[in-house]
C-alpha cells in the first residue's frame, strides 16, 4: 500500500503495485516502478506470502527469481502454502 | 519508529553542537526532534536496506536523465524549518533551490526540507499499527508541514 501525500493536503492511497508511481509535477515524467519493492521472493519467502491462498506474480518477478517462464505462456496466478509453490501459467 | 530517545533538559545542542555530534558519533544515525530530543535509529535489516537501494537507484536514474536536483539517500540529514533534524528514505531537492544554499551549508545538514521524499516502512519493529502510525504523523508532521511538495509513505507488505 502506497500513501501519497501532496501540498495541498490531500493524502491518496494507492492499493495498486502493479501500476507504477507518478512523480507528477514534482519530478516530472518519473514512472516509479513498486514492483522491484514488493517481490515476494526479493529476499525469499516473505511471511506475508503465507497469508494469501492466491498471490499475482508477473513474468518481471519470475525472472527476479530465476524462474525461468517461456515466453508462450503467461503467468495468471501462484498458489503458496508454507513449503510448497505452485505456479498457474496459461499459454500467452 | 523504534529509536531510543536522549534527553537532557539542562541543555540543548544547538545546530552546529549537533552537526559535531553527529560527526564524533559517526557510527551511530541520529535525528532530532524540533523539541531538542536525539534520537538514535536503529539501522536497517537486509530486506528493508534492499529496498533502500532501490528507491535511491530508481530515483537517481531518473535524475540522471532529467538532471533537475539532487537525490540523497537515506544517511542524508535535512535541518528542517522546524528545527528538527531528520533523514528520509530517499529524497529529492530541485537544482534551483539545492543552489541557492551556501557551500558550508550543503556540507552540513542542509537547512531545507527537500521538494519529495519517500519514507519506507521496515519489515522489522514494532507492532504494524504502531509502525505506520509512526511512519504517518512523520510523513505529515515533518515532511508536509515543513514544505515538502510530494511524498511517499510505500508500505511494501500491506496491499
Amino acid at each position: 500500500m502506497t500513501y501519497i501525500y501532496r501540498a495541498d493536503g490531500s493524502i491518496q492511497i494507492n492499493r495498486d503495485f502493479d501500476q507504477p508511481l507518478s512523480g507528477e509535477d514534482v519530478l516530472p515524467d518519473l514512472e516509479f516502478d513498486l514492483t522491484e519493492l514488493t517481490s515476494p521472493f526479493n529476499d525469499g519467502f516473505h511471511p506475508r506470502l503465507t497469508r494469501f491462498s492466491d498471490y499475482s506474480l508477473t513474468r518481471k518477478t519470475c525472472l527476479h527469481t530465476r524462474i525461468f517462464i517461456p515466453s508462450i505462456v503467461r503467468v495468471v496466478g501462484i498458489n503458496s502454502e508454507y513449503t510448497a509453490l505452485n505456479i498457474r501459467l496459461a499459454l500467452a | 519508529m523504534d529509536a531510543l530517545e536522549l534527553r537532557y533538559s539542562r541543555f540543548r545542542l544547538n545546530d552546529e553542537e549537533f552537526y559535531d555530534f553527529c560527526q564524533q558519533n559517526s557510527n551511530l544515525k541520529l535525528e532530532r526532534d524540533a523539541d531538542g530530543t536525539i534520537l538514535i535509529m536503529p539501522n536497517t535489516g537486509g530486506e528493508t536496506g534492499d529496498r533502500n537501494s532501490e528507491l535511491n537507484f530508481q530515483l537517481r536514474l531518473w535524475n540522471k536523465q532529467h538532471k533537475l536536483g539532487k537525490v540523497f539517500d537515506s544517511s542524508t540529514a535535512f535541518k528542517l524549518p522546524s528545527t528538527a533534524v531528520r533523514s528520509p528514505d530517499a529524497s529529492f531537492v530541485s537544482q534551483e533551490r539545492w543552489d541557492d544554499l551556501t557551500p558550508d551549508q550543503r556540507k552540513r545538514f542542509p537547512p531545507i526540507c527537500p521538494d519529495f521524499v519517500i519514507e519506507l516502512i521496515r519489515a522489522a519493529g514494532r507492532s504494524e499499527s504502531d509502525t505506520l502510525t509512526g511512519a504517518k504523523e512523520k510523513m505529515q508532521e515533518d515532511w508536509m508541514v515543513n514544505g515538502c511538495r510530494l511524498g511517499w509513505l510505500i508500505d511494501p507488505l500491506t496491499r
